[in-house]
């Protein structure tokens, strides 16, 4: 993991007295409530429904133990006891009090941890593959350039009051992992012919209310070209993006609204310029910074890493079943990675107890090599278990009700806090999650039905990725009511797909039996071994609209929705 | 007027003169038309005016570059004033709020790129992005009315650790 040096461990503590006294001329009257507003943001602090939420940056979804057990902590004594990890590898606590956020921020610096640039329009949190460094079907780990990018946009002068937030993901795999599509810009690292690194960077892609697929804007880029390229992007956006309407001002509608090429062309005037500056201001990678952010991510392995290569055989079904559905196999043949469900049935998508996270903590410094990741589909990954601790661990996670065998499978949903916290949403999500996950308990059903990602938002600002799910759930208000607009067929990953619109929202009441007519209707339509996915493209939407709207146009929902 | 120059308390002369064509002129302030003959008090006029005033003076044979300098608007490019920035004593850039971005690009092009080496000068700066101005290259501040001048002075060294890549 990246280690922090005590300059920088000086820099984040400095950064959370900055706040403090920002905190403190806010009290005292002294900075009126629009500046304050922004410069909280900047600080990952929001005003909700009922509280202020703050919103903890985890770079691309990597912990410590030590990490972990501050989240924990933190959770106890500033908040009601629980952490909700979000769809872009961070962690929000619902409640701290205004007045403990400079506390909790020098906290979390002891930790080398911070919640900067993590809300406002800036550049956010910088996400990855939450397999990077341990899968077999990478070209590359992305982690060193992710903690650079990290680096670079960390109060980046220039880049710190753009028109509209801005998200960066990087992938070093064959399998996209980390949504790269659906990132204002997506890095995909590759290597050329004679086996050096290359970037292929997208620009433009984002959910939202207008969900768009990110576009190829450089498909070789060299190293020590990264940050010189994405610079002039970033200026190009800067100068150029739309400020009068916040709606229109993500980077998406700017490469819209010029074409691909045109805006292209716009940034390799601006990186050509650049090039004529001083050598601060074009940051050109060295090889030397680019081997010592690497040098960060080689895991020193303790012990024989072959001599326990072996899995204890235990008889045991439970266990065979969350390894068959739980485990994936690891670069190494003597670990596995451990998939930790957070959607154990009931629970809200993404949130952790505190008492449960400190324990988890311990599971990861005892048995993964001290490592565990936030995935972008809300649950945690332990990267390094041995082979031989596979049921030890297992033993330990179910006990804390962590080993839900559900990964991938339809209960394995992605939800946003919806209408109980947040005070942008339309809908609620969290009851409809349990609903979904009582009604969907059966787990010979679950595995009937195969891998599926479902996705729900609360409103049309996605954070639960709804568009990208299979099936995507959105949250709308008609009149004070909560109704949901059904998609069919998104996907975040190579094959990046907006899902398509089903037809008129359905009711709350309603939603799950929606849910329980697409899944019949993909049993029926599906042929041999067929995922949900496979089926939807093959057969597109309309035998799922025929049979979903067949029924629910007799009933009184469908004609009032209808109607609204 | 008093203002920030090179993180000191100085008095300033420059005046902004608001050209009438801005459909922001980010200050309130009568419009008023540049006169060749006043050009003895130091303004801030727009791109448009400085050009103008300059081919006025040249034929004169006389340089009219010490007292009139350049305001740039958010959405002003530089492109047309960088073959002059050795005759620009000041170029002012002006933030209407604490959420505009554009001026750093600004600043940076005119530093970095043009490598001017006049003022630049930050019109509606506040207090707590004094030191990203200052990276980008900004070396003076003109803040809102509400901050406090002597306060500011401190905000510069907040924060004394950045990261090398930006």
């Amino acid at each position: 993991m990246y280690q922090y040096s005590d300059q920088e461990r000086q820099f984040l503590h400095q950064r959370a007295s900055q706040f403090q006294g920002q905190v403190t001329r806010f009290n005292a009257g002294a900075l009126d409530s629009d500046r304050f507003t922004q410069l909280r943001l900047r600080n990952g602090l929001y005003e909700q429904r009922h509280a202020h939420m703050l919103r903890v940056a985890i770079p691309y979804g990597q912990l410590n133990s030590a990490q972990l057990a501050k989240l924990a902590h933190i959770a106890r004594k500033y908040d009601r006891g629980y952490g909700h990890f979000t769809t872009r590898q961070n962690i929000q606590y619902n409640w701290p009090k205004l007045n403990d956020v400079p506390a909790i921020l020098h906290e979390l610096a002891e930790v080398d941890m911070h919640a900067i640039q993590t809300s406002g329009s800036c550049i956010r949190n910088i996400t990855s593959d939450h397999l990077a460094g341990v899968s077999s079907d990478e070209y590359e780990d992305p982690r060193p350039w992710c903690e650079l990018l990290r680096q670079w946009s960390t109060l980046h002068p220039e880049f710190n009051w753009l028109p509209r937030k801005f998200k960066f993901a990087v992938t070093g795999a064959k399998n996209d992992r980390a949504a790269v599509q659906f990132h204002d810009i997506g890095i995909r690292i590759v290597k050329n012919s004679d086996n050096e690194v290359r970037f292929k960077i997208y620009v433009g892609g984002g959910m939202g209310r207008t969900p768009v697929i990110g576009k190829l804007i450089h498909d070789d880029l060299p190293t020590s070209e990264l940050l010189s390229y994405l610079q002039a992007i970033m200026r190009v956006y800067n100068k150029y993006g739309r400020r009068d309407n916040k709606y229109k001002a993500r980077i998406k509608i700017l490469v819209n609204a010029l074409g691909i090429e045109k805006f292209s062309e716009k940034v390799n005037q601006a990186w050509a310029a650049s090039k004529k500056g001083t050598p601060a201001l074009t940051p050109e990678l060295t090889n030397r910074q680019i081997n010592h952010a690497k040098s960060f991510f080689t895991k020193k392995l303790g012990g024989d890493r072959n001599a326990d290569n072996t899995l204890i055989p235990v008889a045991n079904p439970a266990f065979m079943n969350w390894r068959k559905h739980n485990n994936t196999e690891h670069a190494l043949a003597s670990y596995v990675v451990v998939h930790v469900s957070l959607k154990a049935q009931g629970e809200a998508p993404g949130d952790l107890d505190a008492d449960i996270m400190e324990q988890l903590a311990h599971i990861t410094r005892d048995y993964s090599e001290d490592e565990i990741r936030v995935t972008h589909e809300q649950n945690l990954v332990l990267p390094y278990v041995k082979r031989s601790d596979l049921f030890t661990v297992w033993h330990k996670l179910n006990e804390l009700k962590l080993a839900t065998p559900n990964i991938g499978k339809l209960t394995d949903m992605i939800a946003c806090p919806g209408l109980d916290f947040c005070s942008l949403a339309n809908a609620g999500t969290l009851s409809l999650a349990k609903e979904i996950s009582d009604r969907m308990a059966d787990f010979d059903r679950l595995y009937q039905i195969g891998d599926i990602k479902l996705k729900m938002s609360g409103c049309m600002n996605a954070c639960g990725h709804h568009h990208a799910g299979h099936i995507g759930i959105l949250g709308v208000d008609k009149k004070g009511e909560e109704w949901y607009q059904l998609t069919l067929g998104g996907s975040a990953e190579n094959d990046a797909r907006i899902g398509q619109r089903l037809g008129p929202s359905v009711a709350k009441t309603a939603l799950v039996d929606a849910i329980e007519n697409i899944i019949e209707t993909y049993l029926k339509q599906r042929q041999a071994d067929e995922s949900f996915l496979e089926t939807v493209i093959r057969t597109g939407v309309s035998p799922f609209q025929e049979n979903l709207y067949a029924n629910h146009k007799k009933s009184p929902d469908y004609r009032q929705s209808v109607a609204a | 007027m008093q203002i920030i120059k090179n993180r000191q308390i100085i008095d300033s002369p420059w005046q902004l003169e608001p050209d009438q064509l801005d459909s922001e002129p980010g200050l309130d302030q009568p419009h008023q038309t540049p006169s060749v003959e006043d050009e003895s008090r130091p303004r801030l006029v727009s791109v448009r005016h400085w050009l103008e005033l300059r081919n006025a003076i040249k034929g004169r044979g006389q340089g009219h570059g010490d007292h009139v300098g350049i305001y740039l608007n958010a959405d002003d490019p530089i492109s047309s004033i960088v073959k002059h920035l050795d005759s620009i004593p000041v170029i002012a850039i002006i933030f209407g709020s604490i959420t505009e971005g554009r001026g750093y690009s600004q600043a940076v092009e005119l530093r970095q790129q043009h490598h001017y080496q006049g003022e630049i000068r930050a019109i509606g700066a506040t207090v707590d992005n004094l030191s990203l101005m200052e990276r980008c290259g900004i070396n003076a501040f003109q803040l809102t009315a509400d901050d406090d001048l002597e306060q500011a002075l401190s905000f510069f060294t907040e924060i004394d650790t950045v990261y090398p890549y930006n």
